[in-house]
């Protein structure tokens, strides 16, 4: 255990050198932010409700969208690509623990600092500019937080599940943006699946997408009611530990295919 | 005179051929690229089908209109990718030290740079972009005269300016602080929610802040006003909404880009290595 503490200590460390950056990245979230709302509040000018989802909510919806993404560091992808091109993989996976559990250590290290220097700015900076609502009834917090962090794994282990990919391939080129590109789409991210044709939403809520997102943010705004709640986070339990195994049968099957370049 | 235009010319030709080649090298990454700049696309401008769906209009402007708008947002977007992506970069050649082996050739640093790069992604931009300018154009039912076929080509020359000025003058910030990289993903974001929305949905502070101080408005707003003969809504004592504005203020943005960071390769280049 002290192992992957280390890990995410470090991992803390290098992420909180680059101050400059951070602020840029809030500004970047922040100016996306205030679009959202801009043509929110143009779409909502003629009419109280839609989708049974009024302004205020929709903009609280999309805030706390943008304060989720940014939280959502999943680099393990990128980590293995690099370690696999570099050829370090074959040493790293010698160390005295699971390599797997490292990564997600780092993340994990990671996670924490964007949410105190990203997330946690943008939330306040919003809450004060705009109209930000308060989750509808306290009971539902520690719902939220049992599904942001369901919903992270889920993301976590797609990331990792591409991130294999490199052990077949040897290069991901930037697949990462690609499935976030997909995440963000697919999961109500960028607009809550509510708004899309009942069919299509119908498909994508067999898709592990909408539970990543969609799931926390319905039920901070009180879209998602705390029955409703409950089954979806059984979904992501569901997910979870699904996509879980499918991790753990791949780093299995891949790790007999370590290829080490250079010399 | 002449010559030395086709001198140029050569010179850009070739180092084109060069660029492309080594794109070609990382066929991986062109692979992804080719699928996500499609998808972000295409689901960009769903999202405002499926928001405008429900309400008619965004401020008067129908689906069509806003397609119009936004498949000309892509185009000098992806023209931006293709010739000037490396306006992106220009923290990478300041602190890489790129730009010596430019100081000693005899030509002016700002063209090798500028013609240094061809980025084949920006065909994925284009395609796109072309089938929902095709379709905005049907929709709004957009006369194809030789009048307005001109002032498309040189709305997106201008606009492709436009783009590759911003993204040269915060990139030259680098030659002072050796850090800009940082500004690219604010411009993106920027571009993005001002030139493939239509503009008329900010408040009117926020409009002439990204026209006259930043000239985002330029890129497709105000030339799509003009050539759809839409009412931008921002009154001033010019007509503004005409799409000739684009090309001029394209050209003048990127003079200034060129002065800017001819000043900072001049003064504050360090050159690099030992």
């Amino acid at each position: 255990m002290q192992a992957y503490i280390y890990k995410m200590k470090m991992k803390m460390q290098v992420s909180l050198t680059y101050r400059f950056e951070v602020f840029a990245v809030v500004i970047t979230r922040f100016i996306l932010i205030l679009a959202n709302v801009f043509l929110w509040k143009c779409v909502y000018a003629d009419q109280n409700s839609m989708n049974g989802l009024n302004l205020e909510q929709m903009i609280t919806y999309s805030v706390l969208s943008a304060c989720l993404s940014s939280m959502f560091q999943c680099g393990v992808q990128d980590t293995m690509n690099k370690d696999i091109r570099k050829g370090d993989i074959a040493l790293l996976m010698m160390k005295p623990y699971s390599l797997l559990g490292a990564y997600f250590a780092e993340d994990l290290g990671n996670i924490i600092v964007k949410t105190c220097n990203v997330s946690l700015p943008i939330l306040i900076m919003s809450v004060i500019i705009f109209h930000v609502s308060a989750p509808v009834t306290i009971t539902v917090i520690p719902l939220l937080f049992l599904s942001i962090f369901l919903g992270l794994m889920i993301l976590w282990f797609m990331s990792a599940l591409i991130g294999m990919l490199t052990f077949v391939t040897m290069e991901l080129g930037n697949m990462g943006v690609l499935k976030d590109t997909i995440v963000a789409i697919l999961s109500g991210s960028m607009i809550p699946l509510w708004f899309f044709p009942e069919r299509i939403e119908n498909i994508l809520m067999m898709t592990p997408f909408p539970y990543t997102y969609q799931t926390p943010l319905g039920l901070y705004i009180g879209r998602i009611s705390i029955q409703e709640g409950f089954g979806q986070i059984m979904i992501q339990i569901f997910w979870v530990c699904l996509l879980a195994a499918a991790t753990g049968y791949t780093w299995k099957k891949v790790q007999k295919s370590v290829m080490v370049q250079g010399g | 005179m002449w010559e030395s235009i086709k001198h140029y010319f050569s010179v850009f030709a070739f180092s084109a051929k060069l660029a492309l080649q080594s794109e070609l090298e990382y066929s991986s990454y062109l692979v992804c690229w080719l699928f996500m700049i499609p998808i972000q696309i295409f689901s960009g401008i769903y999202v405002l089908k499926v928001i405008m769906e429900r309400i008619g209009t965004l401020n008067g402007w129908t689906f069509g209109q806003v397609a119009f708008l936004y498949g000309l947002g892509v185009f000098s977007h992806g023209f931006q990718d293709m010739f000037f992506i490396q306006t992106r970069h220009i923290e990478y050649y300041v602190i890489q030290g790129e730009f010596d082996r430019m100081l000693l050739r005899p030509m002016g640093v700002f063209f090798q740079f500028c013609i240094g790069t061809v980025n084949l992604c920006g065909i994925f931009d284009l395609v796109p972009g072309a089938i929902i300018f095709w379709y905005g154009c049907k929709e709004v039912g957009f006369r194809w005269t030789a009048e307005n076929a001109f002032l498309i080509i040189v709305v997106i020359i201008g606009a492709t300016l436009i783009q590759a000025a911003i993204y040269t003058i915060t990139g030259s910030i680098a030659f002072w602080t050796k850090k800009s990289s940082v500004f690219v993903g604010v411009n993106l974001e920027l571009f993005d929610k001002t030139t493939q929305w239509p503009m008329v949905i900010y408040p009117k502070w926020f409009i002439r802040f990204f026209s006259f101080l930043i000239p985002m408005g330029f890129v497709s707003f105000y030339p799509v006003c003009g050539l759809l003969g839409i009412s931008s809504g921002i009154d001033m004592p010019i007509p503004i909404d005409l799409a000739i504005w684009t090309p001029l203020v394209g050209i003048i943005w990127f003079i200034g880009a060129k002065t800017f960071f001819n000043r900072g390769l001049r003064k504050k280049y360090e050159s690099a290595g030992s």
